[in-house]
């Protein structure tokens, strides 16, 4: 049953197992971290509320990983429009490269001016490390593209999911976790990871994330994927309750 | 006297991303590969582009085959 962060007051105190904890999907996580996400404002809003009703939010592994990729498409091209602007009118730009680059800050413009957030494909990921990951004269140089990586996103990208986790008081759970069976009432597997995706043509990294919802003893998760809070619908339509955005409109 | 490693100050993700977006600028080092890459792609074109007709006549002539 979907439910608002309007109603979740409420919901709390017909339902006290909701404070046993709650399951967050990587998009509300990755939101609350990224200012420039659409669902931001509603995503720090929903860990400040669990915080203040001391509903302990729980992540996994399968979340951190797509985190760090969601960040990696965000902020590779956030850092190539940065470069371009730091260079622009710079005689070092290759025509190549400042015209790819030329083509990308537009159409980051154009997903800002949209509201969306721009992230890159595999495909653009890779003609950007193509045209930048030139051999150089001097071996011992550094490639262009590892100089960029370094300058424009490492650091922060090591440090993003601590931080995020330390500032919203995430916990993780992990095999040992599951093992103990505290939380879960059995491990999630593939094969029930794999029907779910047979089932309703969803994401693998969506299917993780549902089954692994439903083979523990929460009753809430927080989403804003449209695909991920469909299918607990369909699974479980009287017994979980998916937390979206009031606008239920789609992130990923 | 132990000197221990100074503490990283403790940032929310949102003070992390407005200090990197702050900090981001260019090292010299990548500046350095982006000019190595422009100078590649400036020797790429002089290398592609026709010789020129003086280039041409002075070249030193290869005697015709002689069809004896």
């Amino acid at each position: 049953m979907r439910v608002t962060l309007n109603e979740f007051p409420r919901l709390i105190e017909e339902r006290p197992e909701l404070l046993r904890g709650c399951i967050v999907d990587t998009n509300a996580v990755f939101a609350a971290s990224m200012p420039l996400d659409r669902l931001n404002t509603w995503a720090e809003e929903v860990f400040l509320r669990f915080r203040d009703y001391k509903v302990p939010v729980y992540s996994n592994l399968n979340i951190r990983s797509e985190f760090i990729d969601l960040h990696r498409r965000v902020l590779i091209p956030e850092g190539l429009v940065s470069l371009f602007d730091a260079t622009d009118g710079d005689v070092s730009l290759s025509l190549e490269l400042r015209t790819q680059l030329k083509l990308l800050k537009s159409a980051k413009k154009k997903a800002t001016e949209a509201k969306k957030l721009f992230k890159f494909n595999d495909q653009q990921l890779k003609k950007f490390r193509r045209l930048m990951s030139v051999p150089r004269l001097d071996p011992s140089k550094p490639i262009v593209w590892e100089s960029f990586c370094k300058d424009y996103f490492h650091s922060y990208l090591s440090r993003a999911w601590d931080s995020t986790l330390e500032t919203y008081g995430i916990q993780f759970l992990g095999t040992r976790e599951i093992e103990s069976g505290e939380h879960f009432t059995k491990r999630p597997s593939w094969k029930d990871m794999t029907d779910i995706v047979g089932r309703y043509g969803i994401g693998s990294t969506d299917a993780m994330i549902v089954n692994f919802f439903l083979c523990s003893k929460f009753s809430m998760l927080v989403t804003g994927d449209e695909d991920v809070a469909y299918v607990i619908e369909r699974l479980a339509p009287d017994s979980r309750y998916v937390l979206v955005c009031e606008d239920g409109e789609d992130t990923a | 006297m132990n000197q221990s490693e100074p503490k990283k100050e403790k940032k929310t993700p949102r003070e992390l991303f407005e200090e990197i977006r702050r900090n981001q600028k260019p090292s010299p080092e990548l500046i350095d590969g982006l000019k190595e890459i422009k100078r590649n792609e400036e020797q790429k074109e002089k290398d592609k582009q026709p010789e020129s007709p003086e280039r041409k006549i002075a070249r030193p002539q290869t005697p015709p085959d002689l069809d004896l």
